[in-house]
């Protein structure tokens, strides 16, 4: 038996990662330039104060696993203090797929609307 | 709470110590610019802040050392489970004598032979034809036999080709 808390935590958490995939795409897919994690992580903090419970530190294997897929490309720049930072871009083939996940999200927030109205 | 970034570090790599070494690589390296770089960022907005003061809050946006390790390994077992299997821990001796279960090794090996009597033919024809052809030039019918050679040659690294993707 888990915690009701908990339970919400957990549904929070499998939420999040259906769709940490589709923010981040859509973030880079409106910057024209490269962007590094922390430049990422401010960008969804100032767009939304209510993303609740994703943790920044969960943003950067998410960038990984699209760079893995061919969706964004990442590139490694010293920086002037401090370790070197990954600075990621989207590519043609994350653009495409994002217009497919977008209008995907579109129809499951519609069913799911419809669902819970009853 | 930690005190410094190192000891987040210390802890996250504790967190994946049986993480493949790439994905821990990965996490600490992210981890790692991303703490130093809010860091700065904090020190910059205001300058009178200590480490020790503006880290707690950092790293409480960034996630405890769990929960970020639990975010890797979770993206980990959604990508590659073909890959995973494949590290399964062995005994010493077994990771010696593994070698000959392996069907890929088995298969490597007929390759090479395979690769062997043939490398043999080819060179042996190429050699052959080359001065074969040379030396025939000086006669009419040494350009027919160049251009043979030229041919077979040309036909044979194609067909390797398409039969070696």
């Amino acid at each position: 038996m888990i915690e009701p808390a908990a339970q919400t935590k957990k549904f929070q958490k499998e939420l999040n990662a259906g769709t940490s995939s589709l923010i981040l795409l859509s973030v880079m897919s409106r910057s024209e330039e490269p962007l590094y994690g922390y430049q990422i992580a401010k960008m969804l903090e100032e767009s939304g104060p209510g993303v609740p419970m994703m943790k920044q530190g969960t943003l950067y294997p998410v960038l990984r696993s699209l760079e893995d897929n061919g969706l964004l490309e990442s590139m490694v720049e010293p920086s002037v203090s401090g370790p070197p930072r990954r600075y990621y871009k989207i590519t043609e083939e994350g653009r495409t797929t994002l217009v497919e996940w977008v209008e995907l999200w579109k129809q499951t927030k519609k069913f799911v609307d419809a669902i819970l109205k009853g | 709470m930690y005190k410094t970034i190192e000891a987040y570090l210390d802890a996250l790599k504790g967190e994946l110590k049986d993480a493949d070494t790439a994905l821990l690589q990965d996490a600490l390296s992210d981890a790692r610019e991303h703490l130093v770089t809010a860091l700065e960022a904090a020190r910059a907005a205001n300058p009178a802040v200590s480490t020790e003061e503006a880290l707690p809050s950092i790293m409480e946006e960034y996630g405890s050392p769990e929960e970020t390790a639990s975010a890797y390994k979770e993206i980990e077992r959604r990508m590659s489970p073909v890959l995973k299997q494949a590290v399964k821990p062995r005994s010493a001796l077994g990771r010696f004598f593994g070698v000959y279960a392996d069907p890929r090794a088995w298969g490597g090996l007929l390759y090479m032979i395979i690769a062997f009597v043939t490398g043999v033919f080819y060179f042996t024809w190429a050699v052959m034809g080359v001065s074969l052809s040379v030396s025939l030039l000086i006669f009419i019918f040494g350009f027919p036999i160049a251009l043979l050679e030229y041919k077979t040659t040309a036909s044979g690294s194609e067909w390797s080709k398409k039969v070696i993707p």
